[in-house]
């Protein structure tokens, strides 16, 4: 028989059910690619190095850059290093909701050594996009898919392209979302020592959550300090500061910046004001290994009069990929064009299941569940899903845009 | 369908499906969470804690020798985590530092509710005790996985539990009397 104390206790421990689903999504994405105790550099390490790799090339622009505080954090972690471990509970919220936002948009004003800096930079991991301009004119837009990278020399009104190739992991690619990226930044800050405090306060009269991310021994600057204002309405960060002072307190960098979130972002240089009688300087690069099989994969998509519906579209992919036939994995799932092919050389083929195709909140997104033939055998039941895309295709065509 | 055992899950997560562990931590997320608070005696802090054990777990994952133990060894690993939040707090008590941690500044929840007190007294029980009732209400009724828990047969559980209701009953009515 049911007594008082057994209903209480019932009520006591739902308390620690709350937040289930979104606690195992944030465990889920901070989890390695594999077990075993394998270790991986850090993923903002990766960000950060492909940033500093891609973009932000001379010292100047990068401090430049750094105002951007988003940046300044990915430089910080870039600095540090160290494992990525954990996942914050207190931010899940503000990462959530955050996943939802299409484009991030920065603009910022700060001193770097006693001289005033402004930016203002874009970013989206749906569109693959990076783009900035600076108070004194300059202009830079990365498209990653493409690998390909524009800058505007204001002074001799040139625009300069060039294909810089990112070494290290292809973790850029694999970022679903503005949200899943700050979600890496705090948790990754928290765990390498920053000091975190979460309180409440004010921003410009209204009242707000503070994230503030203090480290005393910061490497390239005795102490820096990092903080992210959320509005308790919409769980976005909508500002942020950042102070890095030296060893005698000196200010050496330090800036505010304000983000919304666009629904859409700049498609070229030409969006963020490039005056389109610039002169584009030297010829374009050869082209990377990349480029060519994105290209010739490009050449066969706009060919095609018919694609295959989703369902047989993820099929025929997995056949591709056991036959080896590299061209049609890279016209069915473009991203997979960048993969290590010595490695799919030696991969074994696997026999796959797949599910019936399932809608996605995302307009243009769906998914198609599938695991292995043994593993489906074993539990009934799916555990990988391959998304789908039919974004900027002007045929009207899904292609493959991630794996699990 | 009959639901895979936490070996055939472990055996996944080791072939490289990462996502059988979303499994395993459907089975023991809350329990962790549990244990945790007996230590933190505040919620978000043993959530963190808790995801805290479950990176431990993942990573350590190819040295669990018998896989059918999996509960109880992330039951260890939380209780030696859980210590090293203890020293690690103390540690930065002692020098009037702050701890590590995000600190959550919120006002102070009117601490009157009877659930809530509830909540707070069981962190005062025994360690076996309060187990006992994590895993009771937590992981389902279940003779096995109490047992595979919690190493106990099924009329020892029994009668641990039944120590620790009374230990809270007596604990209740002498704090209704305070009262």
């Amino acid at each position: 028989m049911k007594t008082p104390l057994d209903n209480d206790l019932k009520k006591v421990y739902e308390a620690f059910n709350q937040k289930h689903d979104q606690l195992r999504e944030s465990l889920m994405a901070s989890l390695p690619g594999t077990s075993k105790g394998y270790k991986q550099r850090s993923k903002l390490a990766h960000i950060g190095a492909f940033i500093g790799d891609t973009i932000m090339k001379s010292r100047t622009t990068k401090f430049a850059t750094a105002a951007m505080i988003i940046i300044a954090v990915l430089i910080g972690i870039k600095y540090f290093g160290g494992p990525i471990d954990g996942a914050s509970a207190a931010w899940a919220d503000v990462i959530e909701n955050t996943k939802k936002m299409l484009w991030l948009h920065t603009v910022a004003n700060g001193t770097q050594k006693g001289k005033e800096v402004v930016t203002e930079q874009w970013m989206s991991f749906e569109s693959k996009v990076f783009a900035y301009k600076l108070s004194d004119g300059h202009i830079r837009y990365y498209d990653y898919s493409k690998q390909k990278l524009w800058e505007y020399e204001p002074q001799s009104r040139t625009i300069s392209i060039s294909y810089p190739k990112y070494k290290g992991d292809n973790i850029i690619t694999k970022l679903k979302s503005i949200g899943s990226f700050l979600g890496i930044a705090i948790e990754e800050l928290t765990k390498i020592g920053g000091n975190v405090i979460e309180r409440s306060g004010t921003y410009n009269g209204n009242t707000v959550r503070i994230y503030e991310v203090t480290f005393s021994e910061h490497p390239a600057f005795k102490k820096f300090n990092i903080k992210f204002f959320v509005d308790p309405n919409s769980q976005l960060v909508i500002a942020e500061k950042i102070k890095a002072t030296d060893e005698n307190g000196n200010i050496l960098m330090e800036a505010e910046g304000k983000i919304d979130y666009p629904e859409t972002g700049p498609t070229c240089i030409y969006d963020l004001g490039v005056p389109s009688s610039a002169k584009i300087i030297g010829s374009e690069k050869a082209e990377t290994e990349f480029q060519q099989v994105f290209n010739k994969a490009i050449a066969i998509i706009d060919s095609r009069k018919s694609w295959p519906e989703p369902y047989d579209l993820v099929v025929t992919y997995w056949k591709a990929r056991a036959t080896k036939n590299y061209d049609e994995m890279a016209i069915l799932w473009p991203g997979s064009a960048t993969w290590n092919r010595q490695v799919l050389e030696k991969e074994e083929p696997v026999e796959y299941v797949f599910g019936e195709v399932q809608t996605t909140e995302f307009e243009g997104h769906i998914i198609v569940p599938y695991a292995t033939k043994s593993y489906y055998e074993k539990h009934g039941k799916y555990s990988l899903k391959m998304c789908l895309e039919n974004r900027k295709s002007n045929k009207g065509r899904y292609y493959i845009s991630s794996g699990n | 369908l009959t639901q895979p055992s936490d070996r055939e899950l472990i055996q996944a997560v080791l072939a490289g499906e990462k996502t059988a562990f979303a499994e395993l931590y459907d089975r023991y997320g809350p329990l962790v969470r549990a244990i945790c608070y007996d230590t933190t005696r505040n919620l978000s802090d043993a959530q963190d804690l808790a995801q805290d054990v479950f990176m431990r777990a993942y990573e350590k994952l190819g040295s669990l020798r018998d896989p059918d133990r999996f509960g109880k060894w992330v039951v260890v690993i939380t209780r030696f985590r859980c210590r090293e939040w203890q020293r690690n707090r103390l540690r930065h008590r002692n020098k009037n530092d702050r701890p590590y941690n995000i600190q959550v500044f919120e006002p102070d929840t009117p601490d009157n509710s009877r659930i809530e007190r509830l909540r707070k007294m069981i962190t005062t029980l025994p360690e076996k005790e309060r187990l006992a009732l994590h895993t009771f209400y937590l992981q389902g009724k279940s003779a096995d996985n109490t047992r595979r828990i919690m190493g106990l047969s099924r009329s020892g559980f029994y009668r641990l539990l039944g120590r620790a209701r009374k230990r809270l009953e007596r604990l209740l009515i002498q704090q209704e009397n305070i009262r």
